[in-house]
């Protein structure tokens, strides 16, 4: 309840930045889902690829650095 | 606090650390907890118009920055070559295929509060988090040197030499940052954005057959030449003018700055859709205004920014082209600015330093450093005489479509990752949207790469 006042308060008051430094635990409880969020995505680690998933992200690479191979030879085509 | 605590009931997360005082009060956490609060307070209000406005921002100007200066002249391209047609229509479908992928972002953004390359490196490790990177950084230093192509080319239509362009281009993008927040700095470059709808009275001022144009939206017709080479890098150009890796790193990024949450991902599906509204119609009138060079039969094969505007005044007015050509150097200032920041954030979440508009200088050196950097190698680049220009225009919209497919997987194994979206991530049908927008980029490269290798086949 207390942080549904404080937001009728910043509206009333139309509250700036410099005042909201001063109230550390509104700015604390508006973030809270930010900063949890934020927490939980630090917690994670690398996940493991299979088989099948590294055969498609292998050939996604070659698909890349083959039309770059083939935009050079347009380009050069273009040039000549 | 009963928001708040619904909010964390739906993630089920309950084991966090509270911070203490100090760091909550740091100024990037007090300027998104005085956006958080407006928000709070309109949903709480139920002022639904005032939240909107609230919410839109990253949207829009990834819509409205992807019709940068070679996608632009890649639409003036279109139209002077093939008219009136094929093309209007498949436009607003790239427009929808943007939209596709660019609403995933919204929600990972929203619901993992961490840019798309971060979550790249922690999910899938360095070695491919830096494949994802070279593509970036690549496609973006290339494309933000075109901009800079357009924003000389647009300047030097009213006489502006080109390091004045230059120079002046860079202040007006800095000039940006200097409020030192997000909000600020968001909704400056959301008002110059709406200067992409510059091209549609412009498109007016062509007096165009609209039965012709009603016609090519319900025919997917005419197709002037068939399916030849020249189609084909049009087709692919027009593509890569609407979808690019930059624009999944931009949004995702720019949605986690700003702060949505899983509350606010309607208004920021609303705001994608709005951007990709605008941003089709500013796309789809420029190929109207163009399609006047195709009907007198001009060759505009070869044609830069600003022969399109000089070679539309019989056409357009004087005062049309200028209009033309102010629409070319805006294109180009707000792309520099969304595609540099882009840049900036991917940095400064893969080396995990400070990457916030809310931030001081002071506070994220790297990150604003990235930006200036970029800005001036871009834009001294262009100031080279003789630097081959107009091979990189050609290729960086084509470049962009053929650097997409590994990015739109990158994408929908995020969205699918239960440990990120844990409850919110793809359906069934979302998936097969994603995959569809996955297979059609590929086999648009694939066309490309046997026109190129089999020219023999498409003539």
């Amino acid at each position: 309840m207390d942080t549904i006042k404080a937001l009728q308060s910043a509206e009333d008051h139309k509250v700036i930045l410099s005042e909201l430094r001063l109230k550390p635990q509104l700015v604390k409880d508006v973030l809270q889902e930010y900063k949890e969020n934020q927490k939980r995505m630090q917690r994670l680690s690398e996940r493991k690829l299979g088989l099948g998933l590294k055969i498609v992200m292998w050939g996604l690479r070659f698909y890349v650095v083959f039309m770059v191979v083939v935009v050079a030879i347009n380009v050069s085509q273009s040039i000549h | 606090m009963m928001i708040l605590l619904k909010e964390t009931e739906i993630q089920g997360v309950k084991d966090f650390e509270i911070e203490t005082s100090a760091d909550m009060t740091n100024r990037e956490d007090t300027s998104r907890a005085l956006d958080r609060l407006q928000v709070l307070h309109a949903r709480q209000h139920r002022r639904w118009l005032p939240l909107l406005w609230l919410l839109i921002g990253p949207g829009i100007l990834v819509m409205l920055g992807e019709n940068d200066a070679p996608s632009m002249l890649s639409y003036a391209a279109t139209g002077s070559q093939f008219g009136i047609g094929f093309f209007l229509p498949f436009v607003l479908l790239t427009f929808v295929m943007a939209f596709i992928a660019q609403e995933i972002t919204v929600r990972l953004g929203a619901i993992s509060k961490a840019g798309h390359a971060e979550l790249i490196y922690r999910r899938f490790g360095r070695f491919w988090g830096n494949f994802a990177m070279i593509d970036l950084l690549f496609t973006n230093f290339l494309t933000l040197v075109t901009e800079f192509v357009g924003i000389v080319a647009g300047a030097g239509f009213f006489g502006v030499p080109d390091y004045v362009a230059v120079a002046g281009g860079i202040l007006v993008i800095t000039s940006a940052y200097s409020f030192r927040r997000y909000w600020s700095w968001e909704r400056t470059v959301l008002a110059l954005a709406m200067f992409n709808l510059i091209f549609i009275p412009v498109a007016g001022m062509a007096h165009p057959n609209w039965g012709a144009v009603a016609h090519s939206f319900f025919t997917f017709s005419p197709l002037p030449g068939g399916l030849n080479a020249t189609t084909i890098l049009i087709l692919l150009s027009d593509i890569g003018a609407t979808i690019t890796p930059w624009m999944l790193f931009f949004q995702q990024s720019a949605v986690a700055d700003k702060g949505l949450s899983m509350h606010d991902v309607n208004q920021g599906r609303m705001d994608t859709a709005i951007g990709a509204l605008l941003a089709a119609v500013a796309a789809i009138a420029t190929i109207i205004a163009t399609a006047p060079l195709f009907v007198h039969h001009m060759d505009a094969s070869q044609f830069g920014a600003a022969q399109f505007a000089q070679a539309l005044v019989p056409y357009v007015g004087h005062f049309g082209s200028a209009m033309f050509a102010l629409g070319i150097l805006e294109a180009g200032l707000v792309a520099a600015t969304t595609i540099s920041t882009s840049s900036a954030y991917a940095y400064g979440e893969v080396r995990r330093q400070a990457h916030s508009l809310n931030k001081l200088f002071q506070e994220a050196k790297p990150f604003y450093g990235i930006l200036l950097g970029v800005l001036l190698v871009a834009g001294g680049v262009v100031a080279i005489p003789g630097f081959p220009l107009e091979y990189i225009v050609l290729v960086v919209n084509v470049l962009a479509v053929l650097t997409m497919p590994p990015a739109i997987a990158f994408l929908l194994l995020l969205v699918n990752d239960q440990e990120v979206m844990g409850e919110h991530k793809n359906t069934w049908l979302l998936n097969a949207l994603g995959i569809g927008v996955a297979v059609f980029v590929s086999l648009a490269g694939l066309l490309y790469a046997l026109s190129v290798i089999f020219p023999s086949l498409f003539q």
